[in-house]
């Protein structure tokens, strides 16, 4: 069953200028992508098991005596968090492979930029639906108390997540071109990835051992310039992936 | 007692014979094995030379600290090699010269050569002087990252056929690439300090006297000899590869 | 110190020889470049 749909050009208000600005125009596409996936939810479950069943693998390859479980979960989670996420990534620019689609939207008056912003911004909800649910199955498969540092929590998410959407849908988009891509764009990504993992995952092992906040403030802010930087070089060098 | 020398054999025979068995008398072809690659063996036999016999062992560490001497230029070819693959990436997406993207091609293989060599020699100089293998060390382990960048760099531009947009994209993967180091190098600095390993000796900038000093400029003008000559070999490859496919795409296009 | 001396063996030897074997793929991936070369060139001009 074909994820995409029948090509056509996104419905732009009549009253709209001809040119969209350049936020409506990606929330446009966003919201083209997350009508696709809404349709079938296929890819956002399959991403959904895939984080519990990694959880669970995770657990079993574990000697609970020779490590606490605060030592590995954060871990865990943050690993599962990353390869659950490229699954989401693979289908951003995957379902415009299907009946040209991706020439249809290419041939919608939307600057390039928007198609980056808008699929980068539902790879985001993507990543971020997975997560509400795999972080709660952190805190239950592994006994750590995720709920007392809630908060943080979610703003480590948010970041780690800004970042991984950043570089991967960049990188969707130059795979699905290629002849590997399902190899390509793990191994184009990961290596990126790594800075994401680990502020996310020391700076929750921190917390969760109770230091001070403080303590977490310089891997975060690794984390917030390579969100800055990265968001900023994948958006500007988008235009250059596109095959027209 | 003395090592024999794994230098590099002369094989300009081999590579005048490149030039002679050109088919077409008419364009002779430069050899490959040409005097940039002869000059650059002869210096890297040279460097061996000065290495194992005209320069002290080191005391504490002995023999094995002559690794460094191969190390550490290796190291800084490998870290030379990225930095004009991201120059020549921007310069392709800025000028869209198709010459620039050939020589990124030709270091970033070149590089991964080099990094290859750090990657090797650095466990073998470690176990006996660290007493293990790996250490996830922050030079290393950035080295490692940069490995990584190099093979992806190369398999992407394997996995697409179309010259144009195998440049283009390479290109945007050699300059964000280049973005990621710094990062790298910051996560794992922060780590490192946060994590301390255990260290039996740190023979990390051994204030080194005159004689290793030398030998360590010696042997890394050598080795940039060696960078040089092989990325204008590998240059011309690429040059050879791409006449090779636009003369099978025009010959597909005429039947 | 002597103990040491087989590292300091192993890592020239195994460096040299990644360099000359990558030199040695440089000529035969050119050899077989030029050979398609060659042979693509005569079958043209034989047309």
């Amino acid at each position: 069953m074909s994820e995409s749909t029948v090509a056509r050009p996104i419905a732009l208000d009549a009253d709209a200028p001809a040119l969209p600005g350049l936020l409506r125009a990606s929330w446009l596409v966003a919201q083209k992508d997350l009508a696709i996936e809404f349709r079938t939810r296929t890819a956002f479950f399959s991403a959904l098991v895939f984080a519990l069943l990694g959880l669970t693998i995770f657990y079993f390859a574990w000697d609970p005596t020779a490590v606490a479980s605060i030592d590995l979960a954060p871990g865990v989670l943050w690993v599962i968090f990353t390869f659950s996420g490229l699954l989401g990534l693979q289908r951003s620019f995957g379902v415009e492979q299907a009946d040209r689609a991706m020439d249809a939207l290419l041939a919608a008056p939307v600057e390039r930029e928007a198609i980056y912003l808008g699929k980068a911004a539902a790879n985001f909800l993507f990543v971020a639906g997975v997560q509400v649910v795999a972080i709660p199955a952190v805190a239950l498969f592994y006994n750590v108390p995720l709920g007392s540092i809630w908060l943080s929590l979610t703003g480590i998410a948010v970041l780690a997540a800004l970042g991984i959407v950043a570089v991967g849908t960049l990188f969707s988009a130059m795979a699905v071109n290629t002849r590997l891509a399902e190899l390509l764009l793990p191994m184009l990504s990961l290596p990126f990835f790594v800075p994401i993992v680990m502020a996310a995952a020391q700076t929750t092992s921190r917390l969760l051992a109770g230091r001070p906040e403080s303590e977490a403030w310089p891997w975060l802010r690794i984390l917030l310039g390579f969100d800055l930087v990265f968001m900023l070089a994948c958006a500007i060098a988008f235009p250059y992936t596109l095959d027209e | 007692m003395t090592t024999p020398i794994t230098g590099r054999p002369s094989t300009s025979s081999a590579g005048g014979a490149d030039a002679n068995t050109a088919g077409d008398g008419a364009r002779s072809r430069p050899a490959l094995i040409d005097g940039w690659i002869v000059a650059a063996a002869l210096a890297v036999i040279a460097a061996y030379v000065r290495i194992i016999w005209f320069t002290p062992p080191e005391a504490t560490q002995g023999l094995a600290q002559k690794i460094y001497y191969l190390h550490l230029p290796a190291a800084l070819n490998a870290y030379l090699a990225f930095g004009v693959v991201f120059v020549t990436s921007i310069v392709y997406l800025w000028l869209h010269e198709e010459r620039a993207d050939l020589v990124a091609e030709s270091s970033a293989e070149v590089g991964l050569l080099f990094t290859t060599v750090v990657l090797i020699t650095g466990p073998i100089w470690a176990k006996p002087i660290w007493g293990t293998w790996w250490t996830w060390d922050a030079r290393l382990t950035l080295t490692l990252f940069l490995w990584f960048i190099y093979a992806g760099y190369l398999l992407l531009r394997g996995a697409i056929v179309e010259p144009s947009l195998r440049a283009r994209y390479s290109a945007v993967l050699g300059i964000l690439g280049a973005l990621l180091i710094p990062f790298i190098h910051m996560s794992v600095y922060l780590f490192r300090t946060l994590h301390p390993m255990p260290i039996v000796l740190k023979p990390d900038r051994p204030s080194l006297p005159p004689e290793m000093l030398h030998t360590l400029i010696f042997s890394f003008l050598a080795f940039v000899l060696v960078y040089l000559a092989l990325v204008r070999a590998r240059y011309r490859l690429s040059l050879e590869r791409v006449r090779l496919a636009a003369l099978e795409g025009s010959l597909e296009g005429g039947r | 110190m002597a103990q040491t001396a087989g590292y300091y063996h192993a890592a020239y030897i195994v460096a040299g020889t990644l360099y000359v074997l990558y030199t040695l793929s440089l000529v035969i991936r050119r050899r077989r470049v030029l050979q398609r070369l060659d042979a693509l060139e005569r079958s043209g001009t034989e047309r």
